[in-house]
């Protein structure tokens, strides 16, 4: 009889200990999450004081047929391959390159890590100075080389690259670092028995460092897509999805549309389809980049 | 030691029981802003009652002000309201008119015609008028003597005077546009519509923005910006507020100023047109606003919250203000010759209340002044024609309205 209470005890004690953890995930994460959901469903608009009623899906197809939303979505997609792919092409070749012994090599690299310890706002409002067509230093210097002075943030047709590439200067250190320390796992035999038996640094990255690379790439992407899929302080400072409609991901339409227009229901809506594409494009691609390494995902 | 905490919380929490809490005010984070703290200590010296000043940026501010009043939430006790979000606002606001009749010494009588209508709803008043904003324009007085040129009076002479003044060799521009995403954009739109002859909405509640009248509104704006060339590249990117930046480094002409925030021009620091600068009345029919405060009907200190609402538009406050720059709606504090000695353009803010116009008194405004702006940004970027960009903003506000 006591041994079966101990043993009881004893199957119950790690739940016990696991039981604040999983209630505090529960509150903080599983609530919103349920709550937003509920509210995709209803109709409520807080400017009308009727009450909230439930819709079904019907927020859900209105956004399919509606330009907007189609519009965002194809700026979020743009924005995420964009600002990904050029964190991670300057994030590798800047690791490549530091982690030789080249002069300064501490320096430069605390100097490029430095982006990532500003918070989103401060990057936006610096980059709206530095960029500002009268009196930014980047147009300061456009015009003293003969250049006309630009709009970046402005002009339809330069604000999303701009968004970008402020974007990516904000991120890149992540990526530098993160690659980084993958490189310096390799172990430096391999590239000595590469040297010996005469193969070039191009023969060395393609067969040697990006291999063996691989699973900490993978994890970067990931967490960098799911990143730049939630990106919204950087743009509401930039542009707040400006000029007209440019630069409006779908995490500026909920806002937009659930705070702006107080249109709660289908700026749920909005968020929980932001929430479907970004897990979407997360799964396809980890599974793709997994599937080969042997990785369940 | 279990005991010694407990009775240590029983004391801490009934000593928090005895003393009242709080007054909680929310207002938005502005020049005008600053005036209160003086008048606040004031009602806490008088009464003996904390209160604690949250002030928050203008965007953010009816977003924070309309979750808390929706979740009768009991967090503020007065709330700031302009006159164009009046509408949303006013169901959550508890009527005035009770208190009002309770003291005499407030003399409704003193308020411009008007004013207190815009925070009237059948027949009760909620709010109770702290400032009123209206657009001035400003100018550069060295450019403008220069180049002999005048304060124009219409439209047409305004995009004539722009053009003119504007020197791209010396980075002047002619005058400075808030073409961001932002409501700078369609009070710009507004303006220059209702100085046509357009409404925006028509007798039956339905928007009217396509119109001949409206479209010519947006294609002025359009010869401003690329006929003429007159705008300062990044118009795109600014709001009125980013604008006073561009006028104030000296690379603008004209610009467009709310009167409380004309001192800085003349503070060194930041103004590199201290003295060259002077006040022009806006042409045609020109944007107003009126700021005011209301006590939220879930608020569980109404008598106190009146007694700082008072305390805060009193006709001596309203002098006070009035002294420091802001315009009063009390006919007393803007017709004070100290006051117009020491604040000569309250003559031309004066002039423009005369001829202005507000927000329609509609309970949805924040949701149209989104769709107008985000279809004007696209026309003035000349993405879509401003037929097709007023339609849609048409067609979108149709939906909304019901």
């Amino acid at each position: 009889m006591r041994r079966t209470q101990l043993t009881t005890r004893r199957s119950l004690f790690p739940y016990l200990l696991l039981g604040p953890s999983i209630l505090l995930v529960l509150v903080v994460f599983c609530y919103p999450l349920v709550y937003s959901l509920s509210l995709s469903l209803q109709s409520w608009n807080l400017l009308e004081l009727g009450p909230r009623v439930f819709i079904g899906l019907k927020n859900y197809s209105a956004l399919i047929t509606e330009p907007r939303f189609l519009n965002s979505l194809s700026t979020t997609l743009l924005f995420l391959m964009g600002t990904v792919s050029v964190q991670f092409v300057i994030g590798f070749a800047l690791a490549l390159l530091l982690n030789k012994s080249v002069a300064g090599r501490n320096f430069l690299r605390t100097l490029i890590c430095l982006p990532m310890t500003l918070a989103a706002v401060v990057v936006g409002l610096l980059w709206m100075w530095l960029l500002d067509p009268n009196l930014g230093m980047v147009n300061y210097y456009l015009r003293r080389l003969g250049f006309e002075a630009r709009s970046f943030l402005g002009d339809p047709s330069l604000a999303l690259a701009s968004v970008i590439l402020i974007d990516a200067w904000r991120n890149v250190p992540f990526t530098f670092l993160a690659l980084l320390a993958g490189i310096q796992r390799i172990p430096p035999e391999m590239y000595e028995a590469c040297r010996i038996d005469g193969a070039s640094f191009w023969t060395m990255l393609t067969r040697v460092t990006i291999p063996l690379l691989r699973p900490i790439v993978v994890v970067v992407l990931l967490l960098k897509i799911m990143d730049a899929m939630k990106t919204f302080d950087l743009i509401f400072v930039l542009t707040q999805g400006g000029p007209g409609i440019c630069t409006e991901t779908l995490s500026m339409l909920a806002y937009k549309v659930g705070l702006v227009n107080f249109d709660v229901g289908a700026g749920a809506a909005i968020a929980t389809s932001l929430v479907i594409v970004t897990l979407l494009v997360t799964v396809v691609y980890g599974r793709q980049s997994l599937r080969s390494d042997g990785v369940e995902f | 030691m279990v005991v010694l905490v407990g009775l240590c919380l029983t004391i801490g929490s009934i000593s928090v029981m005895a003393s009242p809490q709080p007054l909680r005010v929310l207002v938005l984070s502005t020049n005008e802003t600053t005036l209160l703290p003086k008048l606040i200590r004031e009602f806490e010296v008088q009464t003996g009652r904390k209160v604690e000043t949250e002030a928050i940026p203008h965007g953010e501010l009816m977003q924070k002000m309309m979750l808390s009043l929706v979740s009768r939430s009991p967090d503020y006790d007065v709330v700031a309201v302009a006159t164009e979000y009046f509408g949303s606002l006013q169901p959550h606001l508890e009527p005035l008119d009770g208190y009002i009749k309770t003291t005499p010494a407030i003399d409704m009588v003193d308020y411009l015609p008007g004013v207190i209508q815009q925070f009237t709803s059948h027949g009760k008043v909620y709010a109770l008028p702290w400032y009123v904003n209206v657009l001035l324009g400003v100018y550069r007085t060295d450019i403008f003597r220069t180049k002999g040129l005048k304060w124009p009076t219409t439209w047409t002479e305004y995009a004539q005077v722009a053009e003119k003044a504007t020197d791209r060799a010396n980075n002047i521009s002619g005058a400075t546009f808030p073409g961001r995403v932002h409501a700078h954009l369609t009070i710009e739109w507004v303006q220059r519509y209702w100085s046509k002859g357009g409404e925006l909405f028509d007798d039956d509640g339905r928007p009217t923005f396509a119109t001949e009248a409206g479209i010519e509104a947006v294609d002025d704006m359009l010869d401003l910006i690329y006929e003429r060339n007159a705008v300062p590249p990044g118009f795109l990117e600014r709001s009125y507020i980013e604008d006073r930046s561009v006028f104030m480094a000296g690379c603008a002409a004209m610009g467009w100023f709310w009167p409380g925030q004309l001192p800085i021009l003349n503070d060194p620091r930041s103004s590199a047109v201290v003295g060259k600068w002077a006040v022009g009345v806006r042409p045609g029919t020109p944007w107003a606003s009126v700021w005011a405060f209301g006590i939220p009907k879930y608020s569980r200190n109404k008598a106190d919250a009146y007694k700082l609402i008072y305390q805060l538009t009193n006709k001596e406050a309203s002098l006070y203000y009035a002294m420091n720059g802001v315009p009063q709606a009390r006919r007393s504090s803007m017709e004070n010759r100290e006051v117009l000695a020491k604040t000569p353009y309250f003559k031309e803010v004066a002039t423009s209340l005369a001829r202005s116009k507000t927000a329609p008194a509609v309970d949805n405004w924040p949701k149209i002044d989104e769709i107008l702006a985000r279809n004007l940004s696209r026309a003035i970027s000349r993405e879509t024609s401003p037929r097709e960009a007023l339609a849609a903003a048409e067609n979108e506000v149709k939906k909304t309205v019901k």
